[in-house]
C-alpha cells in the first residue's frame, strides 16, 4: 500500500508543479517514502532498528528550461505554494559568470500518464514480536551447532518503498516490498578467527524465513574451510566463477562501462564500441528493473520512466547502454528507466537495476572437467569499476582449487581478480546453463550515492590474473 | 509540532532517550566537461529518536525517525510503539551519557562565506589547474555543505556543533594519440584556500598525465612498495576497529590488547593515537553520535596494541572508559625524509582499484592503475600491475617519513614504505 503521508502530498505536489510551471518548461516531484525494520539478535543482544541509514522521507522537485536542471529537495511541500515555489526559485539563482557555462538542451517529453503500482507483500502477517523471535531462534539454532563458533548474528531487514511521481501530465505511485536475512558466524578453528556468512532474500518476509535456516549447514562448512585457506600464489589462472562472482563481472566489467552519463562526460569507452565485439561470442548480458523480480526492481525510476529490460551484450557485441532521463537528453536517445537516486536529497544518475549474464548450454560439471588447474571463484567481496580505461579489479571470499577436473578440499582467501575487462570478457570458453541473480548488493558510483543493486547469471570459466 | 522532548515524557514506560538532530543546507553543482548541467540546493533535517525502556534487569531500545510532516498524534503513537519494542529487547543495562550542555561553533573560514559563494570559488580554483594542452577535467562535481548536530539525551546532555564539508569529485583526463585516460579524485577540506584547490588538481592532473604515458611492465622486480595517506588509511581501519569497545564485546575482534602487531619488526614500529580533531580535516568532531566528549588516545604504541577504544555503551560492558567513537587515527611520523625512502628502487602506488586489507585472513593487495617505479636509474609510469602481500609480514618491514599529510580519518606520515610486497 502506498504511504498515507505520499498520499496526501499527490494533490500538493500537482499544485506545486503548476505553481513553478510559470518559471519553468518542465517541473516534477518525485515524494518518497522508505521504511526500514531491521531486527537482529546475536549472543549478547538483540536490537530492534527503525527507520536506519536507507530509510527516507521527503520531496525533490525538478525544474528545467532550454538550459541546465535545477533540482531542490526539502522535507515537505505542505504550505502556501506561491511561497515554496519563490523559495525555490531564489535558493537557486546563480551568478551571471555561471549562468553563462549552463548547457544547452532540448525539451523533455511529459507524455501523459497516470498509474499505480503495487507489488503483493506479506509485511503485515509478521509482527516485530514474529521477526524478533525468528532470528534468536535461528541463532539459537546456529550456536548449538559448534563450540568453535565464539558468536553468531542474525538479521532480517524488511524494507518498504512509496514514491510518487508528478509533472503537468503524469501522476505516478509505486509501493513495493524487499527483504534480506543474513547469518554471520565469529569462528575460531586452527588457531585463526575468520567470518563467514549466508544470505537470503525474497519479495516476502515468509520466503526468506524459510530460506535462511537452510544454509546453516554451508554456513558451517564454509567457516571451516575459511579457518584452513592460505593465501593464493598470485598468477594466472583457468577459473570457474559462481553466480555471484559472475553477476560482480557483469557489474564492474560492463554495468558501469555502459551507464550513459558516463557517455555524455566522455568517460566511458564503450562508447566508442557499441556494434562492436567486445566479449567471447558465447556471451550476452541484460540488465533492467523489469528484467528479474529482485531487490533493484520497480515500476518506474526516480525521473519517471517505466522499467524497462535492456539488453546490453548480444552474442559478444556490445548492442545498448542504460540511461537516465538527463543523460539521454543530452545524447537523443531514450531514457532506459535506470534513472536513481540514493535518496530524495541526493542527485539522479545513471545506475544499473539487476544485471546479469545470461546462460549458455554447458552444464556446471563439465566446466569443472574441463581444468586441469585453476579455482572455483566464490562469493563477492567487492569490486571497483573503470569505465573509461577498462581496467577491473573484483575481490571473491574465496576460491577453491581444482585440480585435474576436479574441485579438491584446498580454499583460498581472499581472492583479488584484476585484469583488462575485454580480455577478460573475450577469454569466456564456457557459459553453464544456470541463472542465479544475487539479491543482496549495494553499489556506489565513484565512492558515493550508494543504491541497491543485485547481479548474477550462470558460472563462467575464463582465464584471469588472480592474487 | 509539541517539544519533541514533552512528547518522549509524556509517556511513563519511557525510561531514558536520546535525540539525534542533523539539520543540512548544502549547495551542489554538476559540470560536464566546463559546462554546468545541473544545480542543486538542499534544505533538509533528520531527527532520530532512540527510546529505552528498563525491564527485568536489562534494558531494551529501539529507534525511530520523526519527520517534518508528522503531527504530534503521529509521534506519540511512535513513541508507544518504540517502546512495546524497546520490551521486546533485553540487554546489559548501561548509563547514558550525563548532563553537559555545549554548542561548539564552527572555527572554518566558511563562515565568511554563503553556500553559493563557496561553490563558485573552488569551481574557479578547480578549472584554474584546468591549463593542460591535452589534459582537462571531464567531469566536476561541487558540495557544499553546512550541518548543525546535535544530541539530546534524558540526562540532560544537549550537545551541537557546526560542520562544513565541502566536496569535490572530479575526474581529471588526458587525450592524446592512444586512447585517453582519466583518475578519480575526491577531495574533501573544511577551509577555503584557493591555491591549495589549485595545487590538489594541478598534482591529479600530473597524475593522469602519468597514467597517459605509463606502461604495463611484463614484469616487476619485488622492489620497495610506498604507499600514500589514502591507502595507509584504509590499512589502519582495519587495524583499529579491530580494536573497538563493540567489536571486542561481539567477540569479533583478532588481536586482544597486549599483541605485539609488528613482532619481529625490522623497520619502524606503530604508534598510533585515535583523535577528535585535525585542523582542516572535514572528519574533526567534539562528541560521538551519544554525546560522548571524544578524548584523543594512544591505541597502540611501538606496535603493540595497547588498548581498547570505543563509545560509552560497549566501554561499560567491558568496564572501560569510553573514549567516545574518535573519528581520525593519527600515525605518529617517522624519522626518513621522503627522498631517502626512495633512494633505493621502488614502487610508488599513486593510484588503487581499492586497497583490500584483510585482518582475519592477513591480506593487503590490490590493483595498481598508476604507479611510480624507480629501477635504481630513473623514474618511469607503470600501470595494469597487482600487489599482494601478508599483512602481517609487510608491517614487520615498514618505514615512516617524517612528512605530514592527511586524507580522510587518516593523518600520519606523507609516504610508508613496505618490503614484502609480491609484485605482479
Amino acid at each position: 500500500m502506498l504511504s498515507e503521508f505520499l498520499k496526501s502530498r499527490i494533490n500538493e505536489a500537482k499544485e506545486l508543479v503548476l505553481e513553478l510551471r510559470k518559471t519553468f518548461k518542465y517541473v516534477s516531484v518525485l515524494g518518497t517514502d522508505v521504511r526500514v525494520q531491521s531486527v537482529g539478535a546475536n549472543r549478547m543482544s538483540t536490537t530492534i532498528d527503525d527507520d536506519g541509514l536507507s530509510a527516507e522521507c521527503g520531496f525533490v522537485v525538478k525544474m528545467k528550461n532550454d538550459n541546465s536542471f535545477f533540482e531542490y529537495s526539502l522535507d515537505d511541500i505542505l504550505g502556501d505554494k506561491k511561497v515554496l515555489a519563490n523559495k525555490i526559485i531564489n535558493s537557486l539563482k546563480i551568478d551571471s559568470d555561471l549562468a553563462k557555462k549552463m548547457i544547452k538542451t532540448g525539451e523533455i517529453e511529459d507524455l501523459p500518464l497516470e498509474q499505480s503500482f503495487v507489488r503483493e507483500s506479506d509485511f503485515d502477517k509478521y509482527t516485530v514480536e514474529d521477526k524478533l523471535q525468528f532470528v534468536v531462534d535461528l541463532k539459537d539454532k546456529v550456536l548449538a551447532k559448534s563450540e568453535n563458533i565464539l558468536n553468531c548474528m542474525i538479521g532480517i531487514s524488511t524494507l518498504s518503498v512509496s514514491k510518487i511521481f508528478v509533472t503537468e501530465n503524469r501522476t505516478l505511485d509505486q509501493n513495493y516490498t524487499w527483504v534480506n536475512g543474513y547469518m554471520v558466524v565469529v569462528y575460531r578453528e586452527n588457531d585463526k578467527v575468520i567470518q563467514a556468512r549466508e544470505a537470503a532474500w525474497d519479495k516476502t518476509i515468509s520466503k526468506t524465513m524459510e530460506i535462511l535456516p537452510t544454509k546453516i549447514d554451508s554456513l558451517l562448512d564454509k567457516a571451516h574451510h575459511l579457518a584452513f585457506a592460505k593465501p593464493i600464489e598470485p598468477g594466472m589462472y583457468d577459473i570457474i566463477t559462481d553466480p555471484s562472482i559472475t553477476g560482480l563481472i557483469a557489474h564492474e566489467a560492463f554495468g558501469h562501462g555502459v551507464e550513459m552519463d558516463q557517455f555524455v562526460k566522455d568517460r566511458a569507452l564503450a562508447k566508442e564500441y557499441v556494434g562492436k565485439y567486445v566479449a567471447s561470442p558465447i556471451v550476452n548480458m541484460r540488465d533492467g528493473a523489469a528484467s528479474v523480480l529482485s531487490a533493484a526492481s520497480y515500476f518506474f525510476d526516480d525521473d519517471g520512466i517505466l522499467a524497462q529490460d535492456t539488453l546490453i551484450i548480444k552474442d559478444g557485441i556490445l548492442v545498448s547502454g542504460i540511461s537516465d532521463m538527463a543523460s539521454a537528453l543530452q545524447l537523443g536517445t531514450k531514457p532506459t528507466g535506470n534513472g536513481r537516486r540514493e535518496a530524495f536529497d541526493h542527485k539522479a544518475y545513471t545506475r544499473m537495476t539487476n544485471t546479469f549474464f545470461l546462460p549458455g548450454k554447458d552444464k556446471l560439471e563439465d566446466m569443472i572437467k574441463s581444468i586441469k588447474h585453476g579455482y572455483y571463484i566464490c562469493e563477492t567481496n567487492n569490486g571497483m569499476e573503470d569505465p573509461k580505461n577498462w581496467a577491473i579489479q573484483c575481490v571473491a571470499e574465496y576460491g577453491i582449487e581444482i585440480v585435474d577436473g576436479k574441485l579438491t578440499d584446498n580454499w583460498v582467501s581472499p581472492v583479488v581478480m584484476s585484469g583488462y575487462v575485454p580480455d577478460l570478457l573475450k577469454s569466456i570458453s564456457m557459459v553453464s546453463d544456470g541463472l542465479e541473480i544475487e539479491g543482496a548488493g549495494a553499489c556506489g558510483k565513484g565512492y558515493k550515492e550508494w543504491v541497491r543493486v543485485t547481479d548474477g547469471g550462470p558460472s563462467l570459466k575464463a582465464k584471469v590474473k588472480l592474487g | 509540532m509539541m517539544n519533541l522532548e514533552k512528547l518522549i515524557l509524556l509517556n511513563k514506560e519511557v525510561t531514558g532517550y536520546k535525540i539525534n538532530e542533523v539539520k543540512s543546507e548544502s549547495f551542489q553543482l554538476f559540470f560536464v566537461h566546463k559546462s554546468l548541467e545541473t544545480i542543486r540546493n538542499n534544505d533538509t533535517k533528520t531527527v532520530e529518536v532512540t527510546i529505552y525502556v528498563n525491564h527485568d534487569g536489562a534494558i531494551g531500545d529501539s529507534n525511530f525517525k520523526v519527520y517534518t510532516a508528522y503531527t504530534d498524534e503521529e509521534i506519540k503513537e511512535k513513541i508507544a510503539q518504540a517502546v512495546a519494542k524497546a520490551k521486546l529487547v533485553s540487554n546489559e543495562p548501561f548509563e547514558l551519557p550525563s548532563k553537559e550542555v555545549i554548542d561548539y561553533p564552527s572555527d572554518s573560514n566558511f563562515e565568511n562565506y554563503s553556500l553559493e559563494e563557496l561553490a563558485k570559488l573552488t569551481e574557479e580554483a578547480v578549472y584554474k589547474a584546468d591549463s593542460y594542452k591535452d589534459g582537462s577535467i571531464n567531469a566536476l562535481e561541487i558540495f557544499i555543505t553546512k550541518s548543525i548536530k546535535a544530541v539530546k539525551n534524558s540526562n540532560g546532555l544537549n550537545k551541537s556543533e557546526v560542520t562544513y564539508d565541502a566536496m569535490i569529485e572530479a575526474i581529471p583526463t588526458w587525450n592524446g594519440e592512444r586512447e585517453s585516460v582519466e583518475l578519480y579524485e575526491q577531495y574533501h577540506f573544511n577551509e577555503f584556500d584557493s591555491d591549495m584547490i589549485t595545487s590538489e588538481i594541478d598534482d591529479k592532473m600530473k597524475a593522469v598525465k602519468a597514467r597517459y604515458e605509463a606502461i604495463k611492465p611484463e614484469s616487476l622486480p619485488e622492489v620497495n612498495v610506498l604507499l600514500r595517506p589514502e591507502e595507509m588509511g584504509t590499512l589502519l581501519s582495519d587495524v583499529l576497529m579491530d580494536l573497538n569497545y563493540r567489536v571486542v564485546y561481539f567477540k569479533a575482534n583478532k588481536n586482544p590488547v597486549g599483541t605485539n602487531l609488528q613482532e619481529g619488526a625490522k623497520g619502524d614500529l606503530l604508534n598510533v593515537s585515535g583523535v577528535a580533531r585535525v585542523k582542516g580535516s572535514v572528519e574533526s568532531r567534539f562528541f560521538d553520535s551519544d554525546g560522548t566528549k571524544l578524548n584523543d588516545t594512544l591505541i597502540i604504541e611501538a606496535g603493540i596494541a595497547k588498548r581498547y577504544w570505543g563509545g560509552m555503551r560497549y566501554a561499560q560492558y567491558l568496564k572501560m572508559e569510553p573514549t567516545g567513537n574518535l573519528p581520525i587515527f593519527k600515525l605518529a611520523l617517522g624519522n626518513r625524509s621522503v627522498d631517502e625512502l626512495k633512494k633505493e628502487p621502488y614502487l610508488e602506488v599513486v593510484s588503487m582499484s581499492g586497497i583490500q586489507v584483510d585482518l582475519l585472513s592477513d591480506y593487503i593487495g590490490g590493483e595498481v592503475r598508476l604507479g611510480y617505479y624507480f629501477d635504481g636509474t630513473k623514474v618511469k609510469s607503470v600501470t595494469g600491475i597487482s600487489i599482494s602481500g601478508s599483512l602481517s609480514n609487510v608491517l614487520k618491514n615498514m618505514y615512516l617519513s617524517n612528512e605530514e599529510e592527511k586524507q580522510g580519518r587518516y593523518s600520519g606520515p606523507k609516504l610508508t614504505l613496505f618490503k614484502g610486497f609480491s609484485i605482479q
